[in-house]
């Protein structure tokens, strides 16, 4: 009535009016107006009215103030759905154990597909934290030769390259990381050794999200001597103190001399999917420096045509240098995220995944989510059945079959629901475990994951409830009344109703799941015990040591030599463990003497303890000789061709592998003893020399390649890993003998060594993961498939009580009624195995041909696969089964 | 024991309501409420107790004139029925029944 200045919030009175029903909205609305005039009228301030009022609102929400339309309420639907629940309720309360028994084994399978979906989404999320990731691309140099030298490696090595942004107008930046060897690196009185640290342009921030917390991403890399670290590594440096500004000295890798740089940034920590990983970024000095090995990224304009870059690159290439430019070597152009699951280079930064692999997982989650599925349709049909009375009175009571669809689906919706809310506390659960099993991180929000389990949680209950759901309503009302139907996946049914194909398809996948791990187990056993030619055990290596330390080598081996627990020391140019990929063409007297048809080789450096330290076979000849003696390294500096000159002028001496003596054309090692062979690549030439020894293939490499011919030689310039032989049981006070010695000599260098036994493993470290994501699965398909058959001869029993019962009378024992109850399984089992068992050999053998050495998949993995599923269904029936017929069959037959 | 059905607040919004004959709603309760004991209340909890008084059959109610700053809504007036001023008169002269029982000394 009054002319109020202040009126009720609009919104809230919307809000009101919206659920507030129509014959009390007046008096309620009038209510709470007075009270806020009252409010005003007493002096409050109107702001705090307002929110009063909305108080008010939201308090009114209640009850007496909804709406409710008096259709509402007395609709038969309404009532119908009400009482639904109500029998549904008791139904679950009635039959606990099987109702839980089909929820947990639907939460299992959840649980799996939501493992499985975390592990997917991480292994197809790499680089995607990059904003312009579809406009970058990696430029990676693929080098043949028509001897057979074939490399295609992921960084490159020709400095024309930089002109790309200038030559090619869609190309906006390119982006160098080199120097990728570890630093070493000095604070105060600490030392590190640093990995994943790069030398890379300035530009770096405005091509990849490298997110700064401290410094400006504009300047960090702008000035010589600059670097950016990862968080983490400014906290290893500087704990608690502000990284900006300080000082690290690093020591040169060709030199003693220790350069320092200031911190100008400090970086996020970057997520696990990524495939380059940075903790350390310095800036160029010049552009001088911006040459050799180089992992390149150019940026593209959007929408970029690559084939038209190729084809200008190409050019480009031709037109720097000549016609020639492009004979043997192709460029190749890899999109940013799909690295991670595509490229598997030479020189890779780290050892990236396979989209095979995440092929196989998805298939192996449809599996999975499939077997609980039909679990649950089959569990649900058998606990309808047993209702079957129930659903006849409502038959009889006039429920049309729609409605009884509707009451089962509702029925098997509830039980998904909360199926999928155990499945996700249980994949939770699981997590930590999985984390550690598979290295994946969960980068999947939570929201999404439950949106999407929750929808599939649905789909799940429709499919599930559909078949039971049609089943019941097509009960003759007149029979289920009359008859107590028996509940049997026997003949009864018919031989191929839908109860039994499902039964086998269970097994089936339980099958392929099982009897594909146990091959793949086979295969990694295998990688990991088969003789490599060479023994791994009880030798530390110390690989990618900087030239300053090689050239003491001769001190620190003579130092080791002779003491207590050292067998021998020697020094290669590859680790054992990683391919070497340094090819050349060898000729050889008498037999390839033509340079342009000599087959290529990979060089391995060594010395002449090499062979003993490293125990291979000699299969004639002899080691190196020891004449070929450690001397002070040359003082190179790489002008007027005095590396070419030195390295052709020493003496050499060759020893070749088994590989490379057949590339040669010799048949036995005898026959290659003491003919002079050589190594050339490009204009580096080694003199020529006698092959002194051949050994037996031994395995530098992953088993999943095959061995490469190899030469070896000797040439200090070219070590670059030291190994150590240990021959003790108190490993602890000999590593402290070698660290001393290592302290000692090279004091400015951390001392770090790995296990070659370790490293070798960690070549196989995707597959160890992958297996026991298989276990896992495997493990968790067999679950539910028990939890499924137990329910379900369970219920088959349950409903032939009475059958038992007159069988006993008639004579029948124990054994008789379990193998009558088991046959009806074992052939759905044998069918399903029928199926399953080719399936799983044409996976296998798939999986295998990613090896070069691999096993023979053998008949005994999948005769113990059916033996043991056999078992532990005789098992669960005789369990069963036990149960009924222990029964007095006198209180069985006389209820009726 | 038939009054037992009314809750002690229950209880005091049929007093109020009787007390504020011919012009009991919420809003006015709510004030009557506070008037009386001293403590303040949400419109919402009344309204709760109104309705469901009036379910019980307690309360009557009519709609009455729009009255002051409502935005010419009117009132919803509540009236005591003849059954709950026999359940109040009940739950009364109960209580007086306890008391005049109890030994003078106890609460002394």
């Amino acid at each position: 009535m009054s002319h109020e200045k202040h009126f009720p919030p609009p919104l809230a009175l919307k809000f009101f009016r919206w659920y507030c029903r129509k014959d009390r909205l007046e008096e309620l609305e009038g209510d709470l107006e007075e009270s806020f005039y009252a409010m005003l009228h007493a002096g409050k301030a109107p702001g705090l009215a307002k929110l009063i009022y909305w108080w008010n609102v939201i308090r009114c929400f209640r009850s007496y103030a909804f709406k409710r339309s008096a259709t509402y309420r007395s609709t038969n639907t309404y009532s119908m759905l009400t009482n639904y629940l109500k029998v549904i309720r008791r139904n679950f309360s009635k039959q606990r154990a099987h109702a839980l028994l089909n929820i947990s084994g639907l939460a299992i399978g959840f649980a799996a597909f939501i493992l499985i979906a975390i592990y997917l989404h991480f292994e197809t999320s790499f680089e995607n934290f990059h904003t312009k990731s579809g406009q970058i691309y990696r430029l990676t140099v693929h080098y043949t030769s028509p001897s057979g030298y074939d490399t295609h490696f992921a960084r490159v090595d020709t400095d024309w390259i930089n002109g790309i942004p200038e030559e090619i107008p869609e190309a906006e930046k390119l982006i160098r990381f080199q120097n990728h060897e570890p630093k070493f690196i000095r604070i105060g009185e600490e030392k590190f050794r640093q990995d994943n640290a790069f030398v890379t342009d300035k530009d770096v921030f405005e091509v990849f999200d490298f997110p700064l917390t401290k410094g400006d991403a504009k300047t960090a890399l702008a000035e010589p001597l600059s670097i950016v670290i990862s968080e983490a590594v400014a906290e290893k440096y500087f704990a608690n103190e502000d990284p900006m500004g300080k000082e690290i000295f690093i020591t040169g890798y060709w030199s003693t001399d220790e350069t320092v740089y200031k911190v100008t940034g400090v970086m996020k920590n970057l997520p696990a999917n990524t495939h380059l990983p940075i903790d350390m970024l310095i800036s160029f000095r010049n552009e001088a420096e911006r040459s050799w090995w180089a992992y390149t990224y150019v940026l593209f304009q959007q929408g970029t045509n690559m084939e038209s870059v190729q084809e200008k690159l190409e050019a480009m290439a031709i037109k720097i240098n000549g016609d020639q430019a492009l004979q043997g070597t192709e460029f190749v152009f890899q999109p940013l995220s799909d690295i991670h699951l595509h490229s598997n280079l030479a020189r890779e930064i780290k050892p990236n995944g396979s989209i095979a692999y995440v092929k196989i997982f998805l298939l192996v989650a449809i599996l999975i989510l499939a077997l609980a599925i039909i679990n649950f349709m089959n569990l649900t049909s058998a606990m309808s059945i047993a209702r079957s009375k129930e659903i006849g009175v409502r038959k009889i009571l006039g429920a049309g079959s729609q409605q009884i669809v509707f009451y089962s689906l509702t029925e098997s919706v509830l039980f998904s629901t909360a199926a999928a809310g155990l499945g996700l506390a249980l994949a939770f659960l699981a997590l930590p475990v999985f984390k550690e099993l598979t290295g994946t991180e969960n980068l999947l929000s939570s929201l999404v994951l439950v949106a999407v389990l929750f929808g599939l949680a649905v789909v799940t209950g429709l499919l599930g409830g559909f078949y039971p759901a049609f089943v019941l309503s097509s009960f003759k009302p007149v029979n289920i009344i009359k008859t107590s139907k028996a509940f049997s996946i026997g003949k009864k049914t018919g031989r191929f109703s839908i109860k039994r194909v499902l039964i086998s398809l269970q097994f089936g996948i339980s099958i392929l799941l099982i009897a594909s791990a146990m091959i793949a187990r086979q295969q990694f056993v295998f990688l990991n015990e088969k003789n490599l030619g060479m023994e791994k055990d009880q030798v530390i290596a110390l690989p990618g040591v900087p030239d300053t330390v090689k050239d003491k080598f001769k001190l620190f081996k003579d130092k080791l030599d002779g003491q207590p627990g050292i067998k021998g020391v020697s020094a290669c140019l590859e680790v054992p463990s990683r391919e070497i990929r340094d090819g050349g063409t060898v000729t050889a007297e008498g037999i390839q003497e033509n340079a342009d048809d000599a087959p290529s080789m990979d060089i391995q450096v060594i010395d002449h303890d090499f062979i003993d330290v490293m125990g291979m076979d000699l299969l004639a000849g002899e080691p190196l000789p020891k004449s070929l003696a450690y001397e002070p390294l040359p003082q190179l500096t790489g002008a007027n061709n005095d590396v070419e000159e030195y390295l052709l002028s020493k003496r050499r001496a060759y020893i070749l592998n088994e590989t490379a003596m057949h590339a040669i054309g010799w048949q036995t090692p005898e026959e290659a003893i003491g003919k002079n062979v050589d190594w050339n690549q490009g204009t580096y030439k080694l003199a020529k020399g006698p092959v002194v020894g051949v050994v037996k293939d031994f395995h530098q490499e992953t088993l999943k390649n095959k061995v490469d011919p190899i030469i070896m030689v000797f040439e200090p310039l070219w070590l670059r890993t030291f190994l150590v032989k240990l021959e003790t049981n108190d490993v602890a006070s000999t590593m402290s003998v070698i660290e001393g010695a290592w302290n000692e000599l090279f004091p400015k260098y951390p001392f770090e060594y790995q296990f070659l036994d370790d490293l070798y493993n960690n070549l196989y470290k995707n597959e160890r993961q992958q297996l026991q994501l298989l276990y896992l699965l495997s493990g968790l398909a067999i679950t539910i498939a028990f939890i499924g058959l137990f329910g379900l001869i369970a219920y088959s029993l349950k409903t032939r009580v009475k059958e038992m019962a007159i069988r006993k009378v008639m004579g029948a024992n124990f054994t008789s009624l379990i193998r009558l109850i088991g046959k009806e399984y074992l052939m759905v089992m044998l069918a399903g195995a029928a199926l399953a068992i080719p399936l799983s050999y044409f996976w296998v053998s798939k999986w295998l041909e990613n090896f070069a050495y691999r096993i023979d998949i053998s008949v005994i993995s999948y005769l113990m696969t059916l033996a043991g599923i056999c078992l532990l269904l005789m098992a669960t029936v005789a369990l069963q089964t036990i149960k009924t017929a222990a029964n007095n069959p006198a209180d069985t037959l006389r209820e009726e | 024991m038939e009054n037992l059905r009314l809750g002690n607040f229950e209880e005091i919004v049929l007093l109020l309501v009787g007390v504020l004959y011919n012009g009991a709603y919420s809003v006015a309760i709510v004030e009557e409420y506070k008037k009386q004991t001293g403590k303040s209340i949400n419109i919402s909890a009344i309204h709760t107790v109104l309705y469901r008084l009036e379910e019980k059959g307690f309360l009557e109610s009519k709609l009455g004139e729009a009255g002051d700053f409502r935005g010419g809504k009117r009132k919803r007036l509540f009236y005591l029925t003849p059954y709950a001023r026999k359940a109040l008169e009940e739950i009364a002269s109960l209580r007086e029944q306890l008391r005049s029982q109890i030994p003078a000394i106890s609460i002394q």
